[in-house]
């Protein structure tokens, strides 16, 4: 699956897309029997603001460190290494060094773990820089996708991965606690496809965006003059706050 | 006692635990204990509605009626199992039973009959082979490890029975993938307080005290997590339907 360059424009359909704003890998790295993963898609670049999912890859089994990093890199390279990196690093931190090595400034790394918002993050120290980490709670991520889908604002290409990756969100199983909400896998089934749907949703609402975006026309090469250009154009779309308002807290 | 007294009590257990060990067992109870050979049976039960009483006298009787007979009971901790087994030893006394060896985990009764406690992990009790009772109690506490151990103990004895017997738990535990499945080759016994077990003032007190999903959880059968997933194949569809027409290729 990649772009259809050559077709015309359908807003329903990301293929055809062509531009992204920016495009999104979510990376979510396979633990234990969970396969790792890399699910594309962003914002498209036009009105109303619409999150595409281009394509759900699984990455091969029992890939570890730089091996499942250059099965990633091959994914990138399908859509001219331009895709800014989002990667669950919550089971194995050290895999943010190998990300960092194969795909450099456009990294963001995600720590999922039972609470936060995705709004708070360290910065974890690679070489002469760092990547940013940011704490969030899977339930919370879930939630977010699933406002995302009840108002109409995400279209999914129609392939057999993804329809895999809806069928393991819809098996979730949801235990209501006095003060939260755990959604559970049930037992022998995975939900790493889903949950990376939600990661890319997450990542193409955060208010921290632009800022990635500047790092990511940065590492591509552009001059301070016309990545700030652009970051103020980025900043000028963001997204229209309505997933804001459905998630109650400013964006 | 007379021989046609012995072949009904061999027979029909209810009947034995009411007549010999002078306790009236409720309807569920009989249904599980008359449970044909090689049967499986599932038992959803509240809290405290004699779910262990029941196993312990199934495998009393099949300790005192089956001469040489292997039965085995797993708790989530061994330490539960041993106390099935001491309450196992008690109804065996109770019934003019006698031991050739009596221990914390295990008991073997002079007629060769034994009922193992087994510890609740699946390390070491691979190997056993059962003819009379596999019992796995609070089974949805269980490791589905252990459950897949204690399954392949009947293999090559097809009248031992296999009984679950739990609490709800989650949606997701070995217990309910049992009871939620549609296999029909499982025998389902109900025993919650819609069935009218409880004192309706204790059912009223354990709401209040516990909330609506423990108390649901733990008297009415309905599993935590019982809450389907938000997300559809409505939402889905939604996200996958082209609405807008392509323009035509020329």
């Amino acid at each position: 699956m990649t772009l259809v360059q050559d077709a015309p424009f359908n807003m329903d359909d990301p293929r055809t897309w062509r531009v992204f704003n920016p495009l999104i890998i979510a990376h979510d790295v396979g633990s234990g029997r969970d396969r790792s993963t890399a699910v594309v898609g962003g914002n498209g670049r036009f009105q109303p603001r619409l999150l595409g999912i281009l394509e759900v890859n699984e990455l091969p089994q029992k890939l570890y460190g730089s091996a499942r990093a250059s099965a990633l890199a091959q994914i990138d390279q399908r859509y001219q290494r331009k895709a800014l990196i989002v990667a669950d690093l919550s089971h194995d931190p050290t895999y943010a060094e190998v990300l960092y090595d194969t795909f450099g400034k456009r990294v963001v790394g995600l720590h999922i773990s039972r609470h936060g918002d995705g709004m708070s993050r360290d910065w974890r120290p690679i070489k002469n820089r760092g990547i940013p980490i940011y704490h969030v709670g899977r339930s919370y991520l879930l939630e977010l996708f699933h406002s995302a889908l009840q108002s109409r604002v995400v279209r999914m290409v129609d392939e057999p991965m993804t329809r895999r990756a809806c069928q393991q969100l819809v098996a979730l199983e949801s235990d209501v606690r006095e003060n939260e909400i755990i959604y559970k896998c049930p037992s022998g089934q995975h939900d790493d496809l889903g949950i990376s749907c939600a990661m890319l949703a997450w990542a193409a609402t955060h208010p921290h965006l632009p800022t990635w975006v500047r790092e990511l026309l940065s590492a591509s090469g552009w001059t301070d003059e016309s990545v700030k250009g652009f970051g103020r154009l980025v900043e000028g779309l963001a997204w229209d706050n309505y997933l804001g308002r459905m998630m109650g807290r400013p964006w | 006692m007379s021989p046609e007294r012995e072949i009904a009590y061999r027979l029909d257990p209810a009947l034995w635990i009411k007549e010999v060990l002078g306790v009236q067992p409720r309807r569920w109870q009989e249904d599980f204990l008359r449970a044909p050979l090689g049967a499986q049976i599932a038992a959803l039960t509240g809290r405290q509605a004699g779910k262990s009483t029941t196993a312990v006298w199934a495998m009393s009787h099949a300790a005192i009626f089956e001469p040489g007979s292997l039965s085995v009971v797993a708790c989530p901790a061994q330490r539960q199992s041993a106390e099935t087994v001491r309450r196992v030893r008690e109804a065996v006394l109770k019934a003019g039973g006698t031991f050739r060896h009596d221990n914390v985990f295990a008991v073997e009764l002079d007629n060769g009959s034994r009922v193992l406690a087994l510890p609740g992990s699946d390390d070491s009790v691979r190997g056993l082979t059962v003819d009379a009772w596999i019992v796995a109690d609070e089974a949805a506490r269980l490791s589905p490890d252990l459950v897949a151990a204690l399954r392949p103990m009947r293999a090559q004895k097809p009248d031992a029975r296999l009984a679950m017997l739990s609490t709800a738990w989650t949606r997701s535990d070995p217990f309910w993938k049992v009871w939620g499945s549609e296999d029909p080759h499982w025998i389902r016994i109900r025993a919650t307080a819609d069935i009218g077990i409880y004192h309706p003032l204790f059912l009223e007190q354990e709401r209040a005290a516990l909330g609506e999903h423990a108390f649901n959880r733990e008297y009415l059968g309905i599993p935590g997590g019982a809450q389907a997933s938000p997300f559809t194949w409505e939402l889905f569809e939604t996200a996958m339907q082209i609405h807008v027409p392509r323009v035509p290729e020329h």
